[in-house]
């Protein structure tokens, strides 16, 4: 797969659910395009339609109308839409869905049942990608012994278990608390880097966001911004700038404009924290 | 709220309702076919316009009835008494007619009139029958035509009604016909009795009591069904509905455990707000009632059809029809209402023990439920699915367990039969023929003249012939005591091995098996008293069948003389004189006694019919578990699936196609049938074995036998459970749309 080829590519793109008065329409004649070895975060309110989007992305679900390709194949004509599913993408959900009559070792074996023949190739594969997420001395645990961090670890292990080309997460960190949130980003960074494996990241976290190159946002089913990070902190201001509590800090204390352009480090950490507070809890990030 | 409830799981709650109905369906058609039985066989007979029926004392039906063909003058002796017309009544079991009623009466009796002909004209002599509306229904036959009764042809001259089923689903001959081919020459079933008018009715009866004969008097009028036969039939039919009743029930109880377990935060919330325990309580078991209602009145319906369709069926149909009583319905709802109770007082009871605090938090399937067990990391996915809920599994395996072990123990039953009847006496050596009566519904009811007795014995290639007579003595202090009459001479007598004492010499003598002995604490030198006579118990025999054991033997002439049947037996014993003889003698007997039917001793059991209607029975509870247990399979599987059906839109989305989800629950059924197979085999197999070893009478009698067969019945029955109750369950989970699944809570 050459890099110059984008891994994924959305036109116009639109899925409405339901029909007459009570139709939602989730995406919205979207489109964009990400290259390959990209790491992308897609954030947004909730309900502005990132799952959907990424189910989309997934082939777990049709469009209603327009097109999407990824890594080259056009998704609506699909042979094996199971191999696809197996094989091209790896997803990571946010309740990390581990089955849990199955142990870690086990669950990594499920999307290679069916692909690689042998058992042996199979547990040995598990195995590799167990030490790989820094589970090595858990193979043999339910998920019900391991902690929520742990448990989220073995989704992502389970997503490249057959080395997909982009693997999509929705909202990986979203149940788990700060610390084990950013092991678990800074585990996808590093496979992005290590592996070159494209890697689609929906979150509400924007520290979660940091650990990308890109942040796409959507609002109503649209992508309404969509930029390239390179100063980590920089990117912060201009989100908290771009957001309605940020406008509304603005407005109220000019002085703020000071401490920004004078990058006082201490001031600044106390205004993001209360930013991720509220953004912490989607009604209020969602609200208008 | 109740409602809501039990319509928001529809298919659950009509699986539920399902498995409810069919089990009081089972209690009302079995009920109302027991009922009809019993019923209107007290009719048969008993509509004359003659006003005593006579039949002999201990039978329990007068098709078991035996008198001697010389009480009639005795009893015209009687004063009050103005007639007397001898009956013939027994049952003729031929190809076209499963199940016939023969009647024999004198031409021109009052009796006979009974028999309303609409049809032709009546019988006026020899050769001729008369047939009821019911029975050219079920046979292609009209006046004019022959019809074979024991390879003997009767032209039909006419056809009868009575308004009575049973009795128009049979034939009418002139008495000596019917003597002939019933082979109760110089005997009768029953005497119909007219009293001069005036007198009083009950001093006749008093006098033809006296008479000392072994006598039953009842009037026409007043003629009920013997109860301990009603009380049989209907054990019969509860016995049958128990099992549908069981398996509904854990089905139940099932669906109920389920719903809470699934509500468990609903449960939680509802007691966060204020509600009391009781009210919790309250709601569950009310579910439970209100569905188990419903079912109740589906299955008053079901069961109505049921028993109105087994009443159409050619041939039995008549025996089957239905009598509804208002206590039958009440039985069926009452039967509902305890499955409602009882499946709905543990659920109800977790329900209510919730602490609000743990309901809260419970994340049902989820990956914390499913802790670390013993067995957890043990096997296939199928079973630790099956771990993962293990009360359920219990709950289901027991239903369907139930079943499955019925249909082994009454396989245990049927081999242990088949393996005691060819054991029987004269079965010894390989040489050995068995000979009883063609087509008759019951071994009891074999009847074979001593004339075929001296041919057969003439025969050159026979080397002797043992003549046995067998009776069946159920009475308060001998409950199934089996009476053999043998002549003490005989080559069979070898069968029976000496444990103690000697053989009979005199007919005032009786030899008893062991178990008798046991069980009736009786000894050498005791007296037994059978029919009104003492006898002295002179041997004690041992013989390794347990019916055998559990009875005694008489001297031929004597039994003949107390049961009732002169110069008649009920089964020979054939020695032939060289082995390889056997198989042309048996033809050869076939051939020329078309009344008789010879069977090479070690094959007899499979050849009678009373094998063939356990095996009959055995079918119809299979078909029953089959039906009850595929309902609770499939009710299992589906609350299996919904509570995953985040983890199958998980497999989805991880790539697994359907069919690979589809076998996976498919396997999960398949080994919870088995599971299931092999609880009901183990529980039958130490059921039946702890039930003989029980020292009753009746107890002993039940040797079962382990074979093969009968396990392999109860393990495909399973597979056949598995497969048809998981494939809807497995169809729905592998057509589940990942993004549907994975938004399911
Ligand atoms: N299966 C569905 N049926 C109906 N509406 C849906 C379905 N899935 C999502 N929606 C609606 O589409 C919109 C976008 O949902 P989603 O993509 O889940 O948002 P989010 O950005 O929070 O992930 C929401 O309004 C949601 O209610
Ligand atoms: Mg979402």
């Amino acid at each position: 797969m050459s890099n110059h080829q984008p891994i994924i590519r959305v036109e116009d793109l639109t899925k409405t659910y339901g029909s007459g008065e009570t139709a939602v329409r989730a995406l919205d004649e979207l489109s964009v395009e990400v290259q390959t070895g990209e790491f992308v975060a897609v954030m947004g309110p909730s309900g502005c339609g990132k799952s959907t989007l990424l189910n989309m992305l997934g082939a777990l679900d049709q469009p209603t109308e327009g097109k999407v390709w990824v890594a080259g194949e056009d998704l609506s004509k699909l042979k094996n839409v199971d191999q696809f599913r197996a094989k091209t993408v790896g997803f990571v959900f946010q309740l990390h869905n581990l089955l849990p009559t199955m142990t870690a070792q086990e669950n990594i074996e499920v999307p290679l049942q069916g692909q690689i023949g042998s058992r042996k190739e199979r547990r040995e594969r598990a195995a590799h990608l167990l030490e790989l997420v820094g589970l090595g001395d858990r193979s043999h645990h339910l998920p019900g012994q391991l902690s929520g961090g742990q448990r989220q670890r073995v989704a992502i292990a389970r997503s490249l278990a057959n080395s997909p080309a982009l693997v999509l997460a929705d909202e990986p960190s979203g149940a788990l608390d700060s610390q084990s949130s950013e092991e678990i980003m800074a585990l996808l960074a590093q496979l992005n880097e290590s592996q070159g494996t494209s890697i689609v990241v929906v979150t509400h976290d924007r520290r979660v966001a940091q650990a990308t190159q890109r942040v796409l946002r959507m609002q109503d089913g649209k992508i309404v911004s969509d930029h390239r990070i390179t100063d980590p902190i920089e990117e912060d201001l201009r989100m908290f700038a771009q957001s309605q509590f940020g406008q509304s800090l603005l407005a109220n204390n000019p002085s703020l404009e000071k401490f920004i352009q004078e990058r006082d480090i201490a001031t600044l950490r106390h205004l993001l924290q209360a930013y991720d507070d509220q953004a912490a809890s989607p009604e209020d990030a969602g609200s208008s | 709220m109740i409602f809501r409830n039990l319509t928001r799981r529809a298919v659950r709650s009509s699986l539920t309702l399902l498995g409810i109905a069919i089990g009081v369906a089972a209690v009302v058609a079995l009920g109302a076919i027991a009922e009809g039985l019993a019923s209107n066989f007290a009719v048969v007979v008993g509509g004359s316009s003659n006003d005593l029926l006579i039949t002999q004392a201990e039978a329990l039906d007068p098709a078991l009835s035996n008198l001697d063909d010389t009480i009639g003058e005795r009893l015209q002796a009687v004063p009050g008494v103005e007639r007397v017309e001898p009956g013939v009544y027994t049952w003729v079991t031929t190809a076209d007619l499963p199940f016939f009623l023969l009647f024999g009466y004198e031409i021109g009796s009052t009796a006979m009139d009974h028999y309303r002909i609409v049809e032709g004209k009546p019988v006026s002599g020899p050769g001729q029958i008369v047939i009821g509306r019911r029975a050219t229904e079920s046979i292609d036959i009209a006046v004019g035509d022959n019809l074979r009764i024991y390879g003997t042809p009767y032209r039909v001259v006419g056809i009868y009604e009575t308004g009575q089923g049973i009795e128009e689903s049979g034939g009418v001959l002139m008495l000596e016909d019917a003597q002939a081919a019933a082979q109760f020459e110089r005997k009768v079933s029953l005497y119909e009795i007219g009293l001069r008018r005036g007198d009083n009715v009950d001093d006749t009866i008093a006098r033809i009591e006296s008479l000392d004969i072994d006598l039953k008097v009842s009037k026409t009028s007043e003629r009920e069904s013997n109860q301990q036969y009603e009380q049989m039939l209907q054990g019969f039919a509860w016995g049958i509905a128990a099992i549908a009743i069981f398996i509904g029930g854990f089905g139940m109880m099932n669906s109920m455990v389920m719903s809470v377990l699934e509500r468990t935060r609903e449960i939680g919330t509802l007691r966060a707000v204020g509600w009391s325990r009781w009210r919790v309580l309250w709601i569950i078991l009310g579910e439970s009632v209100t569905l188990s209602a419903l079912g109740g009145v589906f299955g008053i319906f079901l069961g109505i059809g049921l028993a109105k369709l087994a009443g159409t069926v050619p041939g039995m149909g008549v025996l089957l029809t239905g009598v509804f009583t208002p206590a039958i319905f009440l039985q069926g709802l009452g039967t509902a209402l305890v499955l409602g109770l009882v499946g709905g007082v543990y659920p109800a009871w977790r329900a209510a023990g919730l602490r609000p605090v743990e309901a809260l938090s419970y994340e049902g399937g989820t990956a914390s439920d499913f802790q670390a067990g013993k067995l957890s990391r043990f096997g296939s996915q199928s079973f630790r699915n099956l771990w993962r809920r293990r009360n359920r599994t219990l709950l289901a395996s027991a239903g369907i367990g139930i079943g499955v072990g019925t249909l082994v123990m009454l396989g245990g039953i049927t081999a242990g039969l088949i393996g005691q009847m060819n054991n029987l006496a004269g079965s010894g050596s390989p040489g050995n023929l068995t000979v009883m009566q063609r087509d008759v519904p019951d071994m009891s009811l074999s009847s074979i003249d001593e004339n075929v007795v001296r041919q057969i014995r003439a025969m050159p290639q026979v080397e002797s012939v043992s003549p046995m007579v067998l009776g069946v003595v159920l009475t308060p202090e001998l409950p199934l005591f089996i009476l053999h009459g043998l002549d003490p001479n005989s080559p069979a007598m070898d069968h029976y091995k000496l444990a103690a004492g000697r053989r009979v010499q005199r007919p005032s003598e009786i030899m008893i098996g062991s178990n008798a002995a046991e069980s009736y604490n009786l000894g050498l030198g005791d007296t037994l008293t059978l029919y009104n006579t003492r006898y002295k118990v002179v041997g004690i025999y041992e013989t390794g069948v347990a019916w055998e054991e559990g009875g005694g033997i008489l001297a031929l002439r004597e039994s003949q003389r107390i049961l009732n049947r002169p110069r008649n037996v009920s089964f020979l014993f054939v020695d032939v004189t060289d082995p390889s003889l056997a198989l042309p003698v048996q033809e050869a007997i076939n051939q020329r006694f078309p009344k008789v039917r010879a069977s090479i001793s070690s094959e007899f059991a499979q050849n009678t019919d009373d094998i063939a209607s356990m095996q009959g029975i055995a079918a119809a509870i299979g078909l029953l578990a089959l039906v009850v247990g595929g309902i609770v399979v499939a009710n299992t599987m589906i609350m299996s699936i919904y509570e995953r059906t985040r983890e199958i839109g998980t497999l989805r989305a991880l790539g697994w196609p359907g069919k690979r989800i589809l076998s996976q629950i498919m396997q999960e059924s398949l080994l919870l049938c088995l599971l299931s197979a092999i609880v009901g085999s183990v529980g039958a197999v130490l059921l039946l074995t702890g039930l003989a070893a029980l020292p009753i009478p009746g107890g002993a009698m039940l040797r079962p036998a382990w074979e093969p067969g009968t396990f392999a019945i109860a393990v495909s029955l399973a597979i056949v459970l598995g497969l048809a109750g998981g494939f809807y369950p497995a169809w729905r989970a592998s057509k589940l749309q990942p993004v549907e699944a994975l938004r399911y809570e």
